[in-house]
């Protein structure tokens, strides 16, 4: 059995765009030859600090006003998302059967662009714009539904991509933003292992850990000369999860569940829309203070047997921040939104990172 | 659960972040212009290298609590001046007359002589000793003006310029008040105090000035001009930066005249309050009438 899936997650207008345009392609194209097929898309903020910049390049520099340009923007971050993700699974019959059952390869399309002001006495401006495209591929071993059971997953993944920042005091802003592009360059992994205990018909727990290192490399050297590495940065994602579902009535249809989520980790959110330009761009610490490392939330389920329909509500204190989701999967089209606050420095609950999003989807087994 | 409990155990190895969290709540309290506690946080560190550490943002929350903050207080400068009334002239406008208070634009030509009228009335005796404190932790912590990076070099050079004019308005002031016949020998020597710490001043912020690209030290002070109040824009910059060069405009002239005399003669004391004279008679505007 193969199984391809398509989900795309957007907060640029071009990104979403381009996408929408990609997912038509590719529901005609399953209305032609596939029996069954699946997709997803997803939509949020895109309200991104490069119109500030783009104002103030536009200003004729009248120190009024680049103040009031900048006035409203101290400490607030903002920040875009857009992603196109493609995935296509398939059985493994020989090498790797023994311990996976499933080959995967992703492709993935991302962009994230933001920026923040800070200091009101000497101002400080960064923006960045990034975006890439990575592929990756591996094995997974996926739970069994019936069953107790383990679930282990192993891919590497490799990308390039294009990044633009501004790093300068606001005074530097003149006579042009000062901007560096560069080209980027990535590789890593992702690793998770996790364990589904199925305690009887109406009551069950995962636990999951999830380890992704990736090595981003920037060259800002010009075009026409050798390839230079102007900066190497080193991440590790990470993150624990805990989940215990029950079923609170039995024989109801549609089946209603109830959850406890617990996740550790940076970026601990149940919906994980962060580009992986995310941990170069806002230099991603290992291990930032314990506060921004835990969460925990509610879920509610309702599904039916079949799996043919589901809403699943997501709730609860993340990394700091209160947040909440939604998805809603009718036969194989699923939509999602939300809205979660990410912290961008290594403190607590000091710069909020608000993403809100939609993603609509369609997967199929072919 | 199990998940969780693995965190712990994993966070427990992590290393400390707590230097990187101090600053940005630092930072967070600058963009909130909570400058007292930005003060009160690092003054009060028992560390000394704590001050060491974050004296640049000391510095900063000392300008931001004088409301010296680049960008408003340029604005406030360039913004409409209130007006003396007949009964009660400022002491400013009484020595720099005939400035028109419309609110001015940074493309507007720059006169220097209402410039810096426009400036000494926005530098108030209250914010004097904010502006004292943010030099003296400047003078102490910052490295040296070739080993220190740009932006501190023109943290510094912004103070001490601030300072510098904040001295010349005190001076002349001062000096405008001063009876040589009648006042004390005290009183003389508290002017000449006054005009050593002006150019001790001056001598700092060229000093870090010179270590800062031209670029910023020209917007900050003009508004994103090519002109302003340190240099000439038909005069190479280096040659302007060296403020004993005596092709100047009259304030650097003033000042550069005063530190190459020797204030202990008697001699060189003259030639100081002739300078001064002839500095005042330029701020009045009299000597372009004469002409």
């Amino acid at each position: 059995m193969r199984h391809i899936s398509l989900k795309s997650s957007l907060t640029l207008h071009r990104v979403l765009a381009s996408s929408l345009i990609l997912l038509c392609f590719m529901l005609l194209d399953a209305s032609n030859s596939l029996s069954d097929f699946s997709t997803q898309l997803l939509y949020g903020d895109t309200s991104t600090f490069w119109g500030t910049l783009n104002d103030l390049n536009r200003t004729t520099y009248s120190l009024s006003e680049v103040n009031e340009i900048l006035d409203s923007e101290f400490g607030i971050p903002k920040e875009g998302i857009g992603r196109a993700d493609f995935e296509f699974l398939s059985d493994t019959e020989t090498g790797m059967k023994d311990y996976f059952s499933k080959g995967r390869i992703g492709l993935s399309a991302e962009a994230l662009a933001g920026g923040i002001a800070r200091n009101r006495v000497f101002p400080e401006v960064k923006g960045y714009g990034a975006y890439s495209f990575h592929t990756e591929y591996g094995f997974l071993e996926p739970y069994d539904r019936s069953e107790s059971s383990w679930n282990y997953q192993l891919f590497t993944l490799l990308g390039i991509g294009k990044v633009e920042m501004v790093d300068a005091l606001a005074i530097d802003l003149y006579p042009r933003i000062p901007s560096v592009e560069s080209f980027l360059f990535f590789w890593g992994a992702e690793g998770t292992i996790g364990y589904k205990n199925i305690f009887s018909s109406t009551m069950w727990s995962r636990n999951q850990i999830y380890v992704s290192p990736t090595v981003f490399y920037l060259d800002e050297s010009e075009t026409a000369k050798k390839f230079k590495i102007n900066h190497r940065k080193a991440s590790l994602r990470w993150r624990t999860e805990s989940e215990w579902r029950v079923q609170p009535f039995e024989n109801l249809d549609p089946i209603f569940e109830l959850g406890a989520l617990g996740i550790s980790g940076p970026q601990p959110t149940p919906f994980r829309p962060l580009p992986k330009s995310w941990d170069l761009i806002h230099d991603l610490e290992t291990f930032p203070s314990a506060g921004q490392l835990f969460g925990i939330g509610s879920r509610l389920v309702l599904r039916n047997s079949d799996s043919t329909f589901s809403f699943l509500l997501d709730g609860g204190f993340y990394g700091g921040y209160l947040g909440a989701g939604a998805n809603l999967q009718i036969k194989n089209f699923s939509l999602s939104a939300g809205s979660w606050g990410y912290e961008q420095s290594s403190g607590f609950r000091i710069i909020e990172s608000r993403i809100r999003y939609l993603e609509v989807g369609y997967s199929s087994e072919i | 659960m199990i998940g969780l409990a693995g965190t712990f155990s994993i966070s427990g190895c992590a290393p400390s972040n707590d230097d990187s969290n101090s600053e940005d709540r630092i930072i967070q309290m600058l963009d909130e212009r909570r400058y007292d506690d930005v003060i009160e946080m690092i003054e009060n560190d028992p560390d000394p290298e704590v001050k060491k550490t974050y004296s640049t943002y000391l510095v900063q929350a000392y300008l931001g609590v004088a409301h010296l903050e680049p960008l408003s207080f340029s604005n406030k400068v360039l913004a409409r001046q209130s007006s003396s009334t007949e009964q009660d002239v400022s002491p400013v406008d009484r020595m720099i007359p005939d400035c028109d208070p419309s609110a001015m634009s940074e493309r507007d030509e720059i006169d220097f002589r209402c410039t810096l009228w426009r400036i000494f009335r926005n530098l108030t005796r209250k914010n004097f000793s904010q502006l004292e404190r943010a030099s003296l932790v400047a003078q102490k912590y910052f490295d040296k003006d070739t080993e220190s990076t740009n932006s501190i070099n023109f943290i510094g050079a912004y103070v001490e310029t601030l300072l510098t004019l904040h001295l010349i308005k005190e001076t002349i002031l001062y000096y405008d008040q001063l009876d040589p016949i009648a006042d004390s020998d005290q009183d003389i020597s508290a002017l000449f105090r006054l005009i050593g710490d002006t150019t001790q001043s001056a001598e700092r912020a060229l000093s870090r000035a010179k270590h800062v690209s031209q670029i910023k030290i020209t917007q900050s002070i003009s508004g994103f001009q090519d002109e302003n109040l340190f240099t000439d824009k038909n005069k190479n910059w280096s040659d302007q930066i060296d403020f004993r060069n005596e092709s100047g405009i009259p304030l650097i002239r003033s000042i550069a005249y005063s530190t190459s005399q020797d204030m202990e003669t008697i001699a060189g004391k003259v030639l100081i309050i002739r300078e001064l004279d002839r500095f005042i008679i330029e701020l009045s505007g009299a000597d372009q009438k004469d002409r």
